[in-house]
């Protein structure tokens, strides 16, 4: 609130933060003062202290329920079920779970290695591709090595 | 009605005619700030005295009513003031006699009123109003932030005292 604000707008914010406050408009001098200095908005006021003064304990609408509730009631819904269901499904056949049987054979070591020539340059001969199978278990290290060319 | 300003070769009769014309509005403004209509009477006769006292500097460029109104407004803050200062009356107040065929009256234009409001704003003042409930209180029965409870409310109680009624 600046006092470069119009008066009316002062006046209404000052007069809501009494009522907020529980406190009787009347009581704050300032607004008082605002009220003497702007008689033209002494009847609007007078009304709205007087209604407000008088509203009936009318009964209410019956209250949401509590958000404790209803995120209990999200999970006892069927479809939530099947989709938390279904997202577990999903990862878990993305991550390999449960691990499949070791594939018989050779399960480390090289599998296989090809030679890509490339075309002779001052600085490199050759290039090469390796592939590896990495089995995911408790005692794999997995160790990379990448040699992009080799030296003339 | 207003009676407007008051011609610059202002006469005493002039004057008192000015007074009866603009004493309904001081007598409807002054009922609706007091609590028990006999204190509005006697705000308003000392309202009346004092004007007429100020007669010869009333400045008659001003709007009239208005100097009126806030005269009366003044005179009804003092009158407050010296009440809060003398102790409070020791007698019985009986509930039933307390709630006066004037206030059943207000209760139902003010029902009347609240029927006009949208569901969340009459619900909110009537909540905070009516049964005293807190913002706080409020806020978790509609499931809102505060900020938001306030602004309804706000825009309930500028709403609310659409249409003045005149009491003369």
């Amino acid at each position: 609130m600046t006092k470069t604000e119009p008066w009316d707008v002062v006046l209404t914010t000052r007069l809501q933060a009494c009522l907020d406050a529980r406190q009787d408009p009347l009581d704050d001098a300032e607004l008082c003062e605002l009220l003497a200095a702007h008689p033209e908005a002494l009847l609007a006021f007078a009304e709205l202290r007087q209604q407000l003064l008088h509203v009936p304990p009318a009964p209410l609408a019956a209250p949401l329920p509590a958000p404790e509730a209803r995120r209990r009631s999200f999970w006892a819904r069927p479809w939530s079920l099947g989709m938390l269901a279904a997202s577990v499904a999903i990862f878990a056949a993305w991550w390999g779970w449960p691990a499949p049987p070791p594939v018989a054979g050779k399960t480390r070591g090289v599998l296989s290695a090809t030679l890509e020539t490339s075309p002779p340059s001052a600085t490199a001969a050759i290039s090469f591709a390796v592939r590896e199978r990495w089995q995911p278990s408790s005692d794999t290290i997995l160790e990379a090595y990448e040699l992009r060319s080799q030296i003339r | 009605m207003s009676p407007g300003p008051v011609p610059k070769t202002t006469t005493e009769s002039a004057f008192a005619a000015f007074l009866q014309q603009a004493e309904p509005r001081v007598r409807q403004l002054l009922r609706r700030l007091c609590t028990h209509p006999g204190d509005a009477d006697d705000v308003l006769q000392e309202t009346l005295t004092k004007v007429w006292r100020l007669r010869d500097s009333f400045d008659a460029d001003r709007n009239g009513e208005a100097w009126l109104l806030q005269a009366a407004f003044r005179c009804f803050l003092d009158h407050r003031q010296r009440q809060r200062r003398q102790p409070a009356p020791q007698e019985h107040v009986d509930p039933a006699a307390a709630a006066r065929p004037c206030d059943l009256e207000l209760r139902e234009e003010v029902s009347h009123r609240l029927a006009q409001l949208p569901p969340l704003e009459r619900d909110l003042l009537v909540g905070f109003h009516g049964h005293g409930l807190s913002l706080k209180e409020l806020a978790l029965r509609h499931q809102l932030p505060i900020n938001t409870v306030k602004s309804h409310l706000h825009r309930a109680r500028l709403r609310l005292p659409k249409e003045p009624h005149d009491e003369d």
